[in-house]
């Protein structure tokens, strides 16, 4: 920006760090709380600092409830989910984008309309569609519509940004002797890097999130993902909230890595454009 | 290698009266290890007739053949054919290396195999120490040897390049033109060449087709096309700068016949008078080269110099390009000396070489009238 | 003719897509709306009742009569309340926090990292630290409070400070929906960086011309700044408001603890009613569709207004 005077950054600088400090404020509570002893964290009045430091609340948050699994479980169905999610619906997007077929601009208005329809419209269909399938209390639910499309959004990503790339490079690939699927596989996807990544950390961090679905579809804790599992700290007999802190903040980590990993690659695939 | 041949093709994009004639009933022989230039300005028709022959088009009419195989059912991949872009098309993603072994790789060739071309061709196009390189790293011309080394690694049996050296700087241009050339000669490739570089053309082509709104007006070799263009439309393409065209009069006086212009009349030489035909006081179009224009300071020859206004005067090296105007308004360009003197605002004489001028219709079309030009402008219905 | 077989390659792509469009959206589609008009408790198919619109009725509180539903009427008016000021402060918050950030300063990735951070927890995890945080009893909040309070009353005067009662926060009926608000307005790291994308978009080169024309800084933000970020500001608020208006994780959580009614959102009223006994699979579909019907009251003219007012550059 222009006119960024010596006073003026300082003045940003202090309005940042006093924003940031009140934004990590319930992040500094759950630690604190999740060092704690039971009785300290419930002790009145509350206090922020900790006098006796536990770390084996973290080793705890795995003995008192399978959370390992839990994790193991969500990253299961996000993999699965995520990998559908990015081939389905980036080959959907390269059709739409460039490949000849018959009715596509129905097909497009189609995928622009579902853009727009909230999901509740049809979570009672699917409920009922599932159930007949005997699907209930499987990761099926879960898994398999990533696998038919993943999502109108990123169908609609994958579209633009293919609209975008120069036809030469097809061409150039068709005469190189590429079939159309090694065209996509060879050049196409590895050229799409950017969006590629964010489409795969955006929908990796739906299903990671994602708690009415399973809560919908799953009843045995043994196959509870991450989110339907930290609530267990909550219901079974009475709160464990110094368990519950720590395993909140456990569950976070993961996401932290992928999008740290996911802004450098997208970062790097912007730059090298 | 292959010889190809277009036979009767058209290509219209839209459909009904919207429809727009792309290509137009274009027929053309390449023959085996021969380098055909298309030659036009923008929207003539050359790119599209070129993707037809690499089948990225397909025609709305006639067929083509490559290796006397009609391959109008064959798919790009298997024509056989590699095409240059002038965009150079390269897989921003890839390595130099894995640039040029794509087609290879696409087509099962084992890994040995590919890796030793990929290194004779670099070495044959100076790129070796680049092969690790991506194309985001490389200067024009480095990115424009990769996209020649992509064709040539295939060794295909026909070499298409639609204006590949429209994105580099002069003098890269001019080097990166020999290279064609040597890589031309040594192994004889057959190739269709499309520019809209009249120079680039002169200087790599066997054969000419110069194309406008989809046909070819003339097709012939370099030396051919410039000095017997088959219509005003050629002959004011081919040369830089262009021909001048003077309207004149002819005149039939027993066995004599002249040429006249304003107060001038000049005498034809022999075997040009024979040839032209029509009758007497019949208006044409001389075509008259530069370097078929002599200048000087002095009317010596009364009767036969033209008198000229020098208007501008573009230095060209040793010698420069003289533009002016006659006593009728009309323009015309002259070649001379850097040293001769000539000056912006200067009265000088100008008289013509009639061995190297042409005469036209004074028509729409222009029409060569000389009789050596056969097959001008004609075309297959 | 020469690519036959490449034709037909756009539907063998599509493929899955289109498969999941027809089973996954179009035929439940169909489903939802025929079984809206139905009483149906989803326990064999012998149990459908036609009811006509008698659904419909019941959620339109101008029908009169003891029709109404008025916990329905309840849920709608919480969710579109909740969503406008939710998504609102939200923005502003992630507008305010971009411009800071979109400066060419040290530590400007580790601020935005830490603006960021809240939007990676899940809803579970984000409702076990708000609740614990805010317990009007355990929680850090009004303990800071309290110590707040306390100070003031040792001054003359002010002694009814050290009685006040302190909000009850997620735990009351008149202080959930704030502190819900308040809890959004933390979550504002995802459309921060779509704005944060957007001004690194800006051309250097407009802001010179503006500057060089004498703009001020306030100019230059009102006419530079915000017309390239306005496509931006559209996107967030069309997505943000359909989110908001689907808000379920966070009722479901805390309601089931507090059985507050303030926090009784639309599709947690519509979970209830599809999903628990007496399963009225018929009224929760007819919900479904109304929810469907409010959301693009709520977007449409946003759109309509946006394609108006918002400037899209001409690229390349």
């Amino acid at each position: 920006m222009i006119g960024c005077g010596r006073r003026h950054t300082r003045a940003v600088y202090l309005l940042l760090t006093v924003i940031a400090i009140i934004a990590l404020i319930p992040f500094v509570w759950s630690v604190s709380t999740s060092l704690k002893s039971l009785e300290d964290a419930y002790a009145f009045p509350p206090s922020l600092t900790v006098d006796d430091v536990r770390w084996s609340n973290y080793g705890d948050v795995f003995e008192k409830l399978p959370f390992g699994r839990f994790l193991l479980n969500s990253a299961v169905i996000a993999l699965a989910a995520v990998t559908g999610a990015v081939v389905t619906s980036s080959m959907a997007g390269y059709a739409l984008a460039r490949l000849p077929m018959r009715g596509k601009r129905v097909w497009f208005v189609l995928l622009v309309a579902s853009l727009m329809l909230p999901s509740q419209v049809l979570l009672i269909p699917h409920f009922l569609m599932y159930e007949s399938l005997g699907w209930v209390g499987t990761y099926k639910p879960l898994i398999v519509p990533a696998w038919l499309g993943g999502g109108a959004f990123n169908v609609f990503l994958f579209r633009q940004y293919f609209r975008s790339i120069a036809m030469d490079v097809e061409e150039a690939a068709v005469l190189d002797g590429a079939t159309r699927w090694q065209f996509y596989r060879f050049v196409l996807m590895p050229m799409a890097k950017p969006v590629v990544v964010a489409v795969a950390v955006l929908s990796l961090l739906y299903h990671w999130q994602a708690f009415l679905n399973p809560l919908l579809y799953l009843s045995d804790f043994r196959k509870y993902p991450v989110s339907l599992g930290l609530r267990m700290y909550q219901t079974m007999a009475g709160t464990w909230v110094n368990l519950l802190m720590a395993a909140s903040l456990i569950a976070v980590v993961p996401m932290v890595i992928v999008f740290f990993v996911g802004f450098r690659v997208f970062d790097a695939g912007r730059r090298g454009d | 290698m292959a010889d190809v041949t277009l036979r009767v093709v058209s290509k219209m994009f839209g459909r009904g009266r919207r429809a727009v004639s792309a290509v137009d009933r274009v027929t053309l022989e390449v023959a085996d290890r021969e380098f055909v230039v298309l030659l036009g300005p923008s929207g003539c028709g050359k790119t599209t007739t070129l993707r037809i022959v690499a089948g990225l088009e397909s025609p709305t009419g006639g067929s083509v053949s490559i290796g006397g195989r009609v391959v109008d059912d064959v798919s790009p991949k298997d024509r056989d054919v590699a095409l240059v872009f002038q965009s150079f098309a390269l897989y921003p993603h890839m390595t130099v290396a894995a640039n040029l072994g794509f087609g290879l790789k696409m087509r099962g060739t084992p890994k040995v195999e590919i890796n030793r071309r990929v290194s004779d061709v670099a070495d044959m196009l100076g790129i070796a120490d680049l092969l690790d390189r991506r194309p985001d790293g490389l200067s024009g011309g480095q990115q424009q040897r990769v996209a020649l080394g992509r064709a040539v690694i295939r060794r295909p049996a026909v070499y298409l390049f639609d204006e590949p050296l429209a994105n580099l700087d002069a003098p890269l241009r001019v080097q990166m033109r020999q290279k064609i050339k040597r890589m031309h000669r040594e192994f004889g490739m057959t190739a269709i060449y499309v520019t809209h570089d009249q120079q680039e053309a002169m200087s790599l082509a066997d054969r000419i087709a110069v194309m406008r709104n989809g046909r070819i007006e003339q097709i012939g070799r370099p030396q051919e096309v410039y000095r017997r263009p088959a219509n005003r439309f050629v002959a004011g393409f081919v040369g830089s700068p262009p021909m001048s065209f003077l309207d004149v009069r002819i005149r039939r006086s027993g066995g004599e016949v002249s040429v006249l212009l304003g107060d001038c009349c000049w005498p034809l030489p022999k075997g040009m008078a024979d040839g032209l035909a029509g009758g007497s006081d019949e208006p044409l179009v001389m075509g008259v080269r530069p370097e078929s224009v002599r200048l000087s300071f002095e009317n010596n020859d009364e009767g036969r110099l033209l008198p000229m206004q020098v208007e501008m005067v573009e230095l060209v090296g040793d010698r420069c390009d003289v533009h002016g105007r006659l006593p009728t308004g009309q323009l015309l360009v002259a070649r001379a000396g850097a040293a001769d003197g000539i000056e912006e605002g200067a009265h000088v004489w100008a008289i013509f070489d009639m061995d190297g001028v042409t005469f036209f219709e004074r028509s729409e079309c222009g029409r060569n009238v000389m009789p050596e030009v056969v097959g001008a402008g004609e075309r297959v219905s | 003719m020469v690519k036959r077989s490449w034709r037909e390659s756009g539907v063998a792509f599509a493929l899955p897509w289109m498969v999941g469009m027809v089973t996954l959206t179009l035929v439940p589609m169909a489903v939802s709306l025929t079984l809206s008009f139905a009483r149906w408790d989803g326990l064999g198919f012998d149990s459908i009742g036609w009811v006509g619109s008698a659904h419909y009725e019941r959620l339109w509180p101008w029908s009169g009569g003891e029709s109404v539903d008025p916990r329905a009427v309840r849920a709608l008016t919480n969710t579109v309340a909740y969503s406008l000021f939710a998504v609102s402060l939200n923005l502003m918050a992630a507008m305010v926090l971009a411009l800071l950030l979109n400066r060419r300063l040290r530590g400007m990735v580790v601020f935005r990292t830490v603006f960021f951070l809240p939007y990676l927890l899940s809803s579970v995890a984000t409702v076990m630290m708000w609740s614990w945080l805010f317990n009007p009893r355990f929680g850090l909040v009004n303990r800071g409070l309290r110590v707040v309070c306390d100070f003031l009353a040792m001054w003359p005067g002010l002694d009814g400070f050290a009685t006040i009662e302190l909000p009850g926060w997620l735990y009351s009926e008149a202080g959930c929906m704030p502190t819900l608000v308040l809890m959004h307005v933390w979550l504002c790291g995802g459309p921060m960086l779509v704005f944060l994308a957007a001004l690194q978009r800006v051309p250097m080169s407009l802001y010179e011309a503006a500057a060089l024309d004498g703009a001020g800084r306030w100019r230059r933000f009102w006419h530079v700044t915000m017309p390239q970020l306005s496509p931006a500001v559209l996107f967030n608020l069309v997505i943000g408001l359909i989110f908001a208006m689907q808000t379920f994780d966070r009722a479901y959580l805390l309601y089931n603890r507090s059985q507050n009614d303030g926090l009784l959102f639309y599709m947690l009223y519509l979970y209830r009613i599809a999903f628990e006994t007496p399963f009225r699979i018929g009224f929760a579909s007819a919900m479904a569709w109304v929810l469907f019907v409010v959301i693009a009251v709520m977007v449409v003219p946003v759109l309509i207004v946006g394609r108006r007012v918002v400037f899209y550059a001409v690229r390349r």
